[in-house]
């Protein structure tokens, strides 16, 4: 067994990576995001955006003192927060691939979104004047900004983008589901540049939704802390993030000059269907499925061992954690280093996938492997859980996996452009 | 004859305020009856408009109505008619490696409105309404009454949607993600979207009138579409019945403004380009276009200027016709069910007239079919989606005669 061997992309065509924007509370600057995750110290702070009610734990992944006008051209006075989260990581992205409006092919340009709850904060803000004042005296210009794909065309006037165009409001799963349709559309060749995004608020109604759908961790547990994967944790926390990958198929990027920072090998998507259970092994099943759908049906008995590392989706929730250890124990070689990044900044709704997207863009560059948050007994044992410190990296593709409730997965796989011919398989 | 990876619709279901059926859809919109009428789902106290399409008589057969919204009641209902008509309804296997893409608006916002109401400090929610209300609880709740096992996801691009639906289905099926797609849109009216629309000045207190010189707004509706598309070698291994070929389909944005529609239809014209460039077909070929067609001044100039962008002269003299006249605008549910209707006519050699057309509009010279069904051989139909945001879907419909 080669376990340094490049790798084979799965793609005839290739997918680069030429650009990352990134609005978090880890930080708005890949380096920044590097430091942070290998740090490990979880950005989870008392919420100053609204005041949470008594039954719920005042704790949640902020993002401190954002203000958009730092990142945008023009003033935007007019933006609910997920939508200035979304442009801001757009143009920050834009930039990073030396993209600029005059140089952007507006018609082969696709603009592909995730979000699970769009502008929350403005439905509730519009909603608040119904109840208050009745239908007559609601703010007419709020309700424009209620769509769950007011952000993403708030992009696609910003930049004049005009080509293949699509929002998915799929859950925890959406920009998973966006990534996954801008990799398709370009090797198709219906598009030379794909912005892919993901952008999802920290709002009392989510919440709200989330306490009622006993995914948070409880107002009065013992610890507040995030515990990915632990046996003891409690449930998450909400947090929010925008992230905006450049993709570009690799002639049109070569042909403008542009520095991959990555190959986007392939994406692999699954769901469970009718089949769930209590135990969460369907959703482990579709995990799996997902994970064979971008490392190739060849998968052999005891996983990939050439996989460099996987980016868990992992986030503290109760059975989706379970079931994500669960699946990679069936499809993953026991040494390969597993990080779970979003127990420093909580359930980043749909935007989770594409931010562990960047995070393990970020691991290809420095070559090392983050902590998990508080891990300390693991509910699964056959993993190698990077803990305390970060781990060193062979080279070789990462693999990123996301899990959302009711067993929606994916599974993403990326590694450096200069990789070449050889198998990576087992 | 089909090549195998052609896509072929074998399955098609509605729920509408005009009937939830194929059957009764159909002969009510050949018959340009009227589905809009005084509103009693909620409490229209204090509206301005209080006329809409509003689904009644409805049959819970396959839904879970304890659990989901009634806008998924509409699309899983849709989604099972679909099942049936293409062979499925007894077919498990085949179901459990179907996938499923739905396309809302507003999702379960009417059960989500105790939880906006909650975190304005008004009331409490309950663990159903908000399990029902996000985007993609539809999606899970259809996959799983129906027992579909393939892959699933929500789209929300305004009232492209439906249409979206279907291009994001063919997409999967093109990149070798599903064999066979299950494309639904769906919305239903709730107070939060009907106070939103009202806000947003396009609403009459008229009738919906499409192209028609006195026409001043829409009116909406509610409802679901479904449409199951399968890879040709699929439907032959089957020996299923094909409806028609979904040949070619697209997506854009204006890249223009949030609620003004572009200049001269600009991106209404390019998606219909795309579209028929995906099929293969010169503007030419196509012999009907079902119009978005909404009744507002905005809308039916545009998309009239974007048909003379795309055909030239010949925009005159292609027939069209607007579905909305009859059934308002079905929101998320729009696209699909004008999808289902251009299937209809190409089948039936049909095209329905548009209710409400009275007066040619002279910035709107099109052949606008009213009346009476117009009659005739059609090979080639093109159906034209736009809405809030600047979001656009085409899709271009073989028939398989």
């Amino acid at each position: 067994m080669n376990t340094t061997a490049p790798y084979t992309p799965i793609a005839d065509s290739d997918i680069w990576v030429t650009g990352i924007g990134l609005i978090s509370a880890l930080g708005c600057d890949p380096t920044d995001l590097s430091e942070a995750l290998a740090e490990g110290e979880p950005a989870l702070e008392r919420i100053s955006l609204f005041e949470p009610p008594a039954y719920c734990l005042n704790l949640g992944g902020e993002i401190p003192d954002f203000d958009p006008e730092e990142f945008l051209e023009t003033p935007k006075a007019y933006l609910d927060r997920q939508s200035a989260l979304f442009l801001s990581a757009a143009t920050l992205a834009l930039s990073h691939a030396g993209l600029q409006r005059d140089t952007l092919p507006a018609d082969r340009t696709a603009l592909l979104a995730g979000t699970a709850w769009g502008g929350l904060d403005t439905m509730q803000n519009f909603f608040r004047d119904f109840i208050d004042k009745g239908p007559r005296l609601v703010k007419p210009f709020l309700f424009p900004h209620t769509y769950a794909n007011t952000a993403i065309s708030l992009a696609a006037i910003d930049w004049e983008i005009q080509g293949p165009h699509l929002n998915f409001a799929a859950g925890r799963i959406a920009s998973n589901h966006a990534l996954a349709a801008g990799f398709d559309l370009l090797r198709a060749g219906d598009a030379d540049i794909a912005i892919v995004a993901g952008a999802e608020a920290l709002t009392l109604p989510r919440m709200l939704a989330l306490h009622h759908l006993d995914r948070l961790i409880p107002a009065g547990a013992l610890s507040p802390a995030l515990t990915p994967f632990d046996q003891n944790r409690r449930g998450t926390l909400v947090g929010e993030a925008a992230t905006v990958l450049i993709l570009e198929r690799a002639g049109a990027a070569e042909a403008r000059g542009a520095t991959p920072l990555a190959r986007l090998c392939a994406v692999g998507l699954a769901a469970a269907g009718a089949s769930r259970d209590a135990e969460g092994h369907a959703a482990a099943e579709a995990l799996g499925r997902a994970i064979q759908g971008a490392l190739g049906d060849t998968t052999p008995p005891g996983g990939l061992a050439a996989v460099a590392a996987v980016v868990a989706g992992a986030c503290g929730a109760l059975a989706d954690d379970r079931s994500e250890a669960e699946a990679l124990e069936r499809h993953i070689a026991p040494a390969v280093p597993i990080s779970a990044p979003l127990g420093l900044t909580g359930d980043l709704g749909g935007t989770s996938g594409l931010f562990q997207c960047a995070c393990a863009l970020r691991m290809l560059t420095v070559r090392a492997a983050p902590p998990i948050a508080g891990l300390m007994h693991p509910e699964l044992t056959g993993l190698n859980y990077v803990v305390n410190t970060p781990t060193a990296l062979r080279p070789g593709p990462i693999l990123v996996t996301t899990l959302a409730p009711g067993g929606d997965a994916a599974a993403t796989l990326f590694a450096l452009p200069q990789a070449t011919s050889q198998s990576f398989r087992k | 004859m089909p090549g195998p990876t052609d896509l072929i619709i074998t399955g098609m279901g509605v729920v509408t305020p005009l009937g939830h059926t194929l059957d009764t859809l159909w002969q009510a919109v050949c018959e340009a009856r009227d589905g809009i009428a005084e509103l009693d789902l909620f409490d229209m106290e204090g509206f301005k408009f209080t006329r809409g399409g509003q689904v009644r008589d409805f049959a819970h057969t396959a839904c879970d109505p304890d659990a989901m919204d009634r806008a998924t009641c509409f699309a899983a209902e849709a989604c099972s008619q679909a099942l049936t008509q293409a062979g499925l309804g007894d077919a498990p296997e085949l179901r459990s490696r179907t996938a499923l893409v739905a396309a809302t608006n507003f999702g379960g916002v009417a059960s989500g409105e105790s939880l906006l109401a909650e975190a304005a400090g008004q009331g409490s929610s309950s663990r159903r309404d908000v399990a029902a209300f996000p985007m993609h609880a539809g999606a899970e709740q259809i996959s799983r009454v129906l027992a579909l096992g393939g892959l699933r996801t929500t789209l929300s691009l305004s009232c492209a949607s439906g249409a979206a639906a279907l291009a994001q289905a063919a997409l999967w099926i093109r990149a070798g993600r599903a064999d066979r797609v299950l494309a639904v849109g769906y919305d239903a009216l709730s107070r939060f979207a009907w106070c939103g629309l009202a806000a947003l000045r396009t609403m009459t207190h008229d009738a919906v009138r499409p192209f028609d010189a006195n026409r001043k707004g829409t009116l909406f509706s509610e409802g679901a579409g479904a449409l199951l598309i399968e890879r040709a070698d699929r439907v032959a291994e089957r020996r299923a019945i094909g409806l028609a070929r979904l040949s070619g389909w697209a997506t854009n944005n204006n890249g223009f403004h949030l609620t003004a529609p572009a200049k001269e239809g600009a991106g209404s014209a390019a998606v219909m380009r795309t579209a028929l460039e995906a099929a293969g077909l010169a503007p030419d070929a196509v012999d009907h276009v079902n119009m978005h067609g909404t009744g507002t001044q905005q809308n039916d100039i545009t998309e009239t200027q974007a048909l003379y962008t795309l055909f030239g002269e010949r925009a005159a003299r292609i027939p069209i016709t607007a579905n909305k006249g009859s059934l308002g605008h079905l929101m998320g549910a729009a696209g699909s069910v004008e999808a289902i209707l251009t299937v209809l006519s190409l089948q039936q050699g049909c095209i329905p007239p548009t209710r409400n057309h009275e007066t040619p509009d002279p910035a709107c010279v099109v052949d606008l079919v009213t009346g009476a069904p117009r009659r005739g051989a059609l090979r080639v139909a093109l159906s034209n989606a736009a809405g809030i945001g600047g979001c656009n879907a085409a899709l271009v419909l073989e028939g398989l005669a």
